[in-house]
């Protein structure tokens, strides 16, 4: 009489029959179905484009800086002062020009004592007669008081959103 | 040791990480970009505006040090709505407008003469003087003070213009009046806001 083994048997399996020795067989590819819903290139064209279409309208024009621009010298129009023959030659002392100053009138002299020949300085008596030069505004621009910093801002989020649209197309098989 | 089932991704998809990576990488520099210069550009002017004001007030009391002459040319601009007040030097070039923040446009008048004082200052950058400019509505007062006296000023108005059109700094002879431009609209340099107003009445500076 044998001996009876105590307990229940469980099972007796052989374990090693019809197996291969290695890790299991990696599962067959997926069937091949309709390609992978986009990869989502609409919500970067969707960002990209309103940047590039309101960036002409709130860049402004490139302008010269500020009062680095020096204003053209002002055409003043004066009346001619007709050169008197008898003015000194040696031109008076000039004023400063925010002065007002009174054009000098000199007393006539008959033509006939004056010497053609010498023609006299009247520049300077001119421009003091002239009254104070006033800078052309038309050649200013106002100054500039800030700074487009939304461009950076912008081309930040724009290039965050390439970096995840990128990223996601690297990472899809 | 082999592993199966997880494979190396293509080249090229692994190129597209690796600039998907790039591009995020600068652009969250981008992003942070105009925060820092705001901040940056505001540590810059804070120490150089307060030493003018300081300044300008021992000039303005005869107290001056010989550091302080250069003070005396300017003038000291406060808005009490805006609670600001502000040197203002001479001439708004670009160089006074990254130290102080604002300056005098030199093509326009001074306080004490007909026409119009006009003061340009940033709106962003540069410790934001005129940050909330627009929010100044008509009668809110404006206060200069320069050469000993101290002109107040009334909002009359408030524009919207391009940076070429200075007209808007023109005005019958006779008429004083102030002017306060800056960059609009905000973290933009594409149009300029001008905040037109009126002198009402001048008064000795108060002793500072």
């Amino acid at each position: 009489m044998g001996l009876q083994p105590r307990g229940v048997k469980i099972a007796s399996i052989p374990l090693a029959t019809g197996v291969e020795p290695v890790s299991p067989i990696p599962p067959p590819p997926p069937p091949a179905g309709p390609p992978p819903p986009g990869l989502s290139l609409l919500p970067i064209i969707g960002i990209l484009l309103p940047i590039l279409v309101a960036a002409p309208l709130l860049v402004a024009p490139p302008s010269p800086p500020p009062e680095a621009v020096v204003p053209p010298p002002t055409p003043v129009v004066t009346p001619h002062t007709p050169a008197t023959p008898v003015e000194p030659t040696v031109p008076p002392p000039l004023a400063p020009p925010a002065v007002r100053v009174t054009p000098v009138v000199l007393p006539a002299v008959p033509r006939a004592v004056a010497t053609p020949a010498v023609r006299p300085v009247v520049r300077p008596l001119a421009e003091a007669a002239r009254p104070a030069r006033r800078p052309l505004l038309p050649a200013q621009v106002l100054p500039y008081g800030g700074a487009n910093l939304w461009i950076p801002f912008a081309g930040g989020i724009g290039l965050i959103s390439l970096g995840i649209g990128l990223r996601r197309m690297g990472s899809t098989p | 040791m082999i592993v199966y089932g997880i494979k190396d991704p293509p080249p090229f998809r692994r190129v597209l990480r690796v600039a998907g990576t790039l591009c995020i990488a600068a652009g969250v520099v981008l992003v942070l970009a105009p925060f820092g210069w705001i901040a940056y550009t505001a540590m810059a002017v804070g120490p150089a505006q307060t030493a003018a004001l300081a300044a300008w007030e021992s000039a303005q009391s005869g107290r001056a040090t010989p550091a302080d002459r250069g003070a005396s040319e300017g003038m000291v601009l406060t808005i009490p709505r805006l609670e600001l007040r502000r040197f203002v030097p001479e001439g708004a070039t670009p160089e006074h407008l990254r130290t102080f923040g604002v300056g005098r446009i030199t093509w326009t008048t001074l306080p004490d003469r007909p026409g119009i004082l006009g003061i340009a200052g940033h709106r962003t950058t540069y410790g934001a003087p005129f940050f909330r400019l627009d929010t100044l509505r008509r009668g809110d007062v404006i206060f200069v003070e320069y050469g000993g006296r101290r002109y107040r000023y009334a909002v009359v108005d408030s524009q919207v213009v391009r940076p070429e059109q200075v007209e808007v700094l023109s005005t019958p002879l006779g008429e004083r009046g102030i002017a306060l431009v800056t960059c609009t609209p905000a973290y933009s340099a594409a149009f300029r806001l001008v905040v037109l107003g009126v002198l009402r009445g001048v008064a000795p500076a108060a002793a500072p």
